[in-house]
């Protein structure tokens, strides 16, 4: 318990425990390290960090505004997936997969159906192809032997058409036609916005007093 | 009556005390249990305004004293909470 209340003190800004660090620990042993005070300690601390609580609930809200904007604010990017059951057994998936993920078998179908456009105006072939395999088309497995095949683009229906076709090249049988859907930001942008403001927050003062 | 910095000052008008003298004191006289955190956070407060000072102890408890400051503030905030206090009494009575 002592170690634990030890551990708390060192949030205390260094200033403070210079001052007061000695006796607030001769208090700590008095009241005998409870566990019941623990959270009144760090509490305290964490508030002496703390130079200027405005600024920090502005940049705070600020930060989870923000990050509210990026969830809100759709991307402009489909998500067609498609799932469909391994079929016959001694279908090597990844074989087929890399016949299908290849260069010249990725290369026909961005020209088939006219991807990426305004890349392939400033970009060789190549690097589109390397491009779209590395971040537009994802295949795995998925528990029950079935298997997921996505594709990532701009236009839904060609989003879905791509997909289904690059499930039927890999052989496998499809129960429904791909499901398209647009691609929000992850939700996570909100507390990771709130962090962010938090920190902006602490190191606004700091920064305003150095200058 | 919560207000941690009140406390330690009426706490101190009594008699000079270390932290957990004080602590003590204002659960005895207040009923109020200040954590460690929340009474040194008062303390280094009233210090810096200097309403109390630590007295030259071979301790590692610092005693402190009430300042004429702290006395006059305390005196203040007494009787603007006792001008509240006489105006509830005065309209609860009247209800």
């Amino acid at each position: 318990m002592r170690t634990l209340f030890r551990l708390a003190m060192r949030i205390y800004p260094k200033a403070w425990l210079h001052r007061y660090g000695q006796e607030y620990a001769a208090l700590l042993k008095d009241t005998g390290y409870r566990l019941g005070d623990l959270p009144d300690v760090i509490t305290k601390g964490v508030m002496m960090r703390i130079e200027s609580p405005l600024t920090l609930v502005v940049c705070s809200i600020a930060g989870v505004a923000l990050g509210a904007c990026f969830h809100i604010l759709p991307a402009q990017t489909y998500r067609a997936f498609v799932e469909a059951q391994l079929p016959v057994a001694g279908l090597d998936l990844k074989q087929r997969a890399l016949g299908v993920l290849c260069q010249p078998s990725l290369g026909l179908f961005i020209q088939s159906y006219n991807l990426y456009r305004e890349m392939r105006e400033n970009y060789p072939l190549e690097y589109v192809v390397a491009k779209m395999r590395r971040e537009d088309i994802r295949v795995g497995l998925l528990p029950g032997n079935r298997v997921e095949v996505v594709f990532r683009y701009p236009d839904r229906l060609v989003a879905a058409d791509v997909a289904r076709d690059l499930a039927v090249e890999l052989g496998l049988k499809l129960d429904r036609e791909p499901t398209s859907m647009k691609l929000y930001r992850t939700w996570l942008f909100m507390p990771l916005g709130l962090l962010m403001g938090m920190a902006l927050g602490l190191a606004v003062p700091k920064l305003v007093r150095l200058h | 009556m919560t207000d941690p910095g009140l406390l330690v000052l009426s706490s101190l008008a009594e008699s000079d005390k270390h932290g957990y003298a004080i602590m003590r004191d204002v659960e005895e006289f207040a009923g109020v249990r200040l954590g460690p955190g929340t009474l040194y956070g008062a303390i280094s407060r009233l210090d810096e305004r200097g309403w109390i000072r630590g007295l030259k102890s071979g301790d590692r408890r610092q005693p402190y004293t009430l300042t004429a400051q702290g006395r006059a503030h305390l005196a203040e905030e007494l009787s603007r909470i006792e001008m509240v206090l006489r105006a509830g009494k005065r309209r609860l009575g009247k209800v």
